[in-house]
């Protein structure tokens, strides 16, 4: 069975800061693996490993994500190969544009494949568009909230996790699949992953021609903070407090 | 076979070194640190003599240093008082005699490089758990229920190191009045603010260590250093006295920064990083034994630390310890021999360099810090009550220095005064 | 302008048709799986899905009445199965859909980036698909008429197999329906302290959401009870912010709250530079003392 994740590498937010012009600051942000990505990584090798099968990543990232880190550490969870196109233009990049590159990526190097995984959303933009745009581009079927996957012969049975409901679908395949962070807890890598990491085949390229965009990105600041009160008790006056809390609460 | 020549614990000063002077000979090396990069999980005050370094990396300085140390900077302090040394000398500045302010983060990820360029491997982000042992010889490390085997392994864990133990090599719990307790900020000002408020010239900067009621009359101090576009601010006290008092370490800093001499230097800074950790400072005592059955202790790990109140070095012992490490077990590799006889080596060169040389020259210091509480309280409040008349014109009668100086010298004991100097003198 | 509304729950259709009327003069309401509301739109559509059909293989319905209406922009609800439905669309027609519009100014909207870090303005350059929720819109009037025509339901080529549906209860409260809210953070020891929270927030009338450590690294909530980047975003009239340190990634979620209580035992915490009244205290001293007094 050949099993391919999508796999998007971001800005670490937690050390994302905002200047004081309220633009985005990323000088002290390390690249990592978008959080729910490490999810579907997770649930692909999972897949792979109990049904014989191969797993390879795909990713369309920019240039910061060729980064010997990041990318042993997409290599040490499980995954068998690496292909990323690296191009800055990605960076803000719609679902329509990257699910082009993305499938070109697929076409190039695993055109036979059974099963794409993607996950909830990605850290950045958390559009969850990505695996719709890709399924239509590669006319394949596509779904999405899966929180468990079997394979039966040429098809997955997936348990689909709604607000109020579960549903139990079988998807035929080939097919684009978007698990839900609850699929599988991502593993922590052993030593002896990460060495076996640093040996595995990877390849990064850049962008064969321009970026097919729709979407054109005017700004990005941080929020204006809304203006607070700032009124701040010491513990001994505990009554004060109290009394301004009640009056809020009214 | 083993998987490795060599496994290196820990990627800071020690560690990284040793890993580059073990993989530019050849060797299989593997390093394992448990921060997510090297320097995640290490702090310093700090300030490197690089002296140490320039014989591991002649190209030393293009290393992320900060600012050469242009300034040696101390301060006694009395709650309502202060009095700053300042020195500077042309030959301090000089190839082989400087040191520079230093970022760990930057610092030890550009020694991590050099290594991993020669040839190391390297595994961020897992702590190792313990080490396989077979017939007392250490033969390997364990993290996760992952084993991986090497012909020496060389602790460069740093000051909470617990393989050291694991390893058999015999350590005495440090005392907690062995350690002390740091806290420290970084604060963020302009170069040219830094340099004109430090009196340094651009790429310059100053050393400065404060004692005295900063750490609340307790053993310790604070200390300011001067990167190239933020201070390192912070203080330093004995554990075992910062728990016999009632002000907690982060509050000393946070009055400290606070004092009307510390204020304007720190002005409109932004604090950018609060970080702690613990700082060994029983000296020569405290060493564990640092060889071992297939082991060798380097670093802070070895407690390789001096604080001599008018400087501290720790770093320059971690580059030499790595890099004497490192040869030793090269040594012990090529001759097929990596038991505790094999590796005796590593102890007789650290012995013939300045490393064991320094350590034993301040041996007796750790205690006389701490059998001195005149220093932090008691000798800057002399020197305040000497000082303070000489500059107060009031109009009320004056005195001769010596009309002044003698009766506040006679209150703290001209004998015990005495005595007290010539002790500093000899242990310092 | 026209604007197609395609929406699934019987808030979303209202509230998405009132919305569509403030930005467009046609509305027209396309609904899969169940009969569309009538009187909020100019036109509804019906399409059509047997029993037993997973909602997603009615692409092609949705398709016919995009083809037939030729909209200006699409506002969709953004349950999962409509990301499908109108994401399919929206590939069809060779555009992207730009999801979780919080604002519309002509034909630049407003969502967010790294989940509330910062806003982003886009504009699509091709046809305009939007997830939208009734937030993005000012409080309005659906109106419409009667009309309701039905699409025939056309199998796909490849069609999802639906082999069973479970209810599944609800895990926790609906804390973007509360007036007051109480986030606990790291700033409690363990788990079993939490009652604190739980005790406070049965005194004012509130409900108990979390910072993300406790969603994630204790594991003390569940993910959905998470406050801030890719969690919830609150807007409540009171929010207490316990053991909280204040940090950006938590605050975005409850930035448009309109007071917000601050209770942390550190002076320095950013977390009182955003509240409106806070004290520095041990929680565990304050927040007992809290209950008594209020």
């Amino acid at each position: 069975m050949k099993i391919v994740v999508a796999v998007k590498v971001v800005a670490d937010d937690q050390d994302i800061f905002v200047s004081g012009d309220r633009s985005l600051d990323y000088s002290k942000a390390r690249q990592i693996i978008s959080t729910y990505d490490t999810n579907a990584i997770e649930a692909a090798a999972q897949l792979a490993a109990d049904n014989d099968g191969t797993v390879v990543a795909i990713s369309a990232s920019t240039t910061k994500a060729d980064d010997t880190k990041v990318k042993k550490d997409i290599l040490s969870r499980g995954i068998d190969e690496l292909f990323m196109v690296a191009d800055d233009s990605l960076e803000t990049a719609d679902s329509y544009a990257t699910a082009q590159v993305l499938k070109g990526i697929v076409d190039a190097n695993a055109s036979d494949y059974d099963l794409i995984l993607c996950g909830d959303g990605s850290a950045d933009l958390y559009a969850g568009q990505v695996d719709v745009q890709l399924a239509a581009a590669l006319d394949v079927p596509v779904i999405n909230e899966v929180t468990g996957l079997k394979v039966e012969g040429d098809k997955v049975v997936v348990e689909r996790t709604l607000e109020d409901e579960v549903e139990e679908i079988e998807v035929p395949l080939p097919a684009v699949i978007s698990v839900s962070p609850n699929v599988a807890t991502p593993r922590i890598p052993g030593m002896r992953e990460i060495l076996a990491a640093g040996k595995k085949p990877s390849s990064v390229e850049g962008l064969a021609g321009a970026l097919e965009t729709k979407v054109e990105v005017e700004d990005i600041k941080a929020p204006e903070m809304t203006p607070r009160k700032n009124e701040i008790f010491a513990e001994g006056d505990i009554d004060a407090f109290a009394a301004a809390v009640a009056e809020a609460l009214k | 076979m083993a998987d490795f020549d060599a496994i290196v614990i820990g990627a800071g000063c020690a560690g990284n070194v040793a890993a580059y002077t073990l993989a530019s000979a050849g060797k299989a090396v593997l390093v394992v640190e448990r921060g997510n990069y090297a320097g995640a999980k290490n702090m310093t005050g700090g300030r490197i003599y690089t002296h140490s370094l320039a014989k591991v990396f002649p190209d030393y300085q293009d290393a992320p240093l900060q600012r050469k140390i242009t300034h040696e900077r101390i301060s006694l302090m009395s709650p309502d008082s202060n009095f700053t040394v300042d020195y500077s000398a042309r030959e301090l500045e000089e190839a082989g005699n400087e040191s520079y302010s230093v970022l760990r983060g930057p610092f030890d990820q550009w020694l991590a490089e050099k290594a991993e360029n020669a040839g190391a491997e390297y595994i961020y982000g897992i702590a190792v758990e313990d080490l396989i042992i077979e017939n007392g010889k250490v033969s390997g490390i364990i993290a996760f229920g992952d084993e991986i085997t090497a012909d020496v392994v060389i602790l460069a864990d740093g000051v909470n190191s617990l393989l050291t133990s694991k390893a058999g090599l015999s350590k005495k719990a440090p005392a907690i009045n062995q350690v002390a307790v740091g806290a420290k900020e970084t604060i963020e000002l302009p170069a040219e603010v830094i340099e004109s408020r430090f009196l340094c010239n651009p790429g310059e900067g100053s050393s400065w260590l404060f004692a005295g009621d900063c750490s609340n009359g307790i053993v310790g101090g604070a200390f300011i250093y001067a990167n190239q576009d933020s201070v390192s601010v912070g203080i330093v006290a004995t554990m075992s006295e910062v728990l016999k008092q009632d002000i907690p370490v982060y509050q000393m800093l946070e009055n400290f920064k606070q004092r009307p001499e510390i204020a304007p230097l720190i002005r409109d800074g932004k604090t950018v990083e609060y970080s702690g950790h613990v700082v060994p400072e029983g000296g020569l005592h405290m060493m564990p034994e640092i060889v071992g059955d297939g082991v060798l202790v380097a670093g802070d790990a070895a407690m390789l630390c001096m604080n001599l109140g008018y400087t501290v070095r720790g770093m320059d012992l971690a580059v030499a310890s790595g890099q004497i490490a490192g040869e030793a077990a090269i040594k012990a590799l090529d001759a097929g021999d990596t038991s505790k006889a094999g590796l005796a080596q590593y102890k007789t060169m650290l012995d013939n360099s300045f490393v064991m040389r320094d350590m034993k020259l301040y041996e007796s210091a750790p205690e006389f810090l701490e059998t001195s509480p005149m220093m932090f309280r008691g000798v800057p409040e002399m020197l305040r009550d000497i000082m303070t008349p000489l500059f107060k014109n009031n109009g009320e009668p004056r005195q001769h220095v010596m009309q002044i100086a003698m009766p506040v010298v006679k209150k703290m004991g001209l004998f015990k005064l005495a005595k007290f100097a010539m002790k500093a003198v000899k242990s310092l | 302008m026209k604007a197609l509304v395609l929406a699934e729950s019987l808030d979303g259709q209202r509230d998405l048709c009132a919305g569509a009327r403030q930005i467009a003069d046609e509305v027209v309401l396309a609904v899969v799986k169940g009969a569309p509301q009538t009187g909020i739109a100019d036109k509804a559509y019906d399409v059509e899905l047997p029993e037993g059909e997973a909602a997603e293989n009615a692409v092609a319905g949705v398709q016919a009445v995009y083809d037939a209406e030729q909209p200006d922009v699409v506002l969709i609800e953004p349950t999962p199965r409509n990301k499908i439905l109108g994401g399919m669309v929206a590939a069809k027609a060779g555009a992207s859909v730009i999801s979780d519009v919080a604002s519309f100014d002509g034909d630049t909207v407003t969502n967010m980036y790294f989940g509330g870090l910062a806003e982003m303005k886009q504009k699509a350059t091709g046809a305009k698909f939007y997830t939208v929720a009734a937030t993005a819109f000012q409080p309005g009037e659906a109106t419409g008429t009667d009309t309701v025509e039905t699409i025939a339901y056309t199998a796909p080529a490849k069609a999802l197999v639906l082999k069973g549906t479970k209810e599944v209860p609800r895990e926790g409260a609906d804390l973007t329906k509360c007036d007051v809210v109480i986030g606990a953070g790291r700033g409690f020891a363990e788990e079993a302290d939490l009652q604190m929270a739980r005790d406070l927030a049965a005194k004012v009338g509130g409900e108990l959401g979390c910072s993300r450590p406790l969603a994630e690294n204790v594991d003390w909530m569940p993910r959905n009870l998470y406050i801030g980047v890719s969690g919830l975003n609150l807007a409540p009239k009171a929010y207490f912010a316990l053991g909280i340190s204040g940090q950006m990634q938590h605050m975005v979620g409850v930035t448009n709250a309109e007071t917000i209580i601050a209770v942390n035992k550190d002076q320095n915490a950013p977390i009182f530079k955003q509240a409106d009244y806070g004290i520095v205290g041990d929680l565990y001293k304050v927040i007992p003392a809290l209950i008594e007094k209020l």
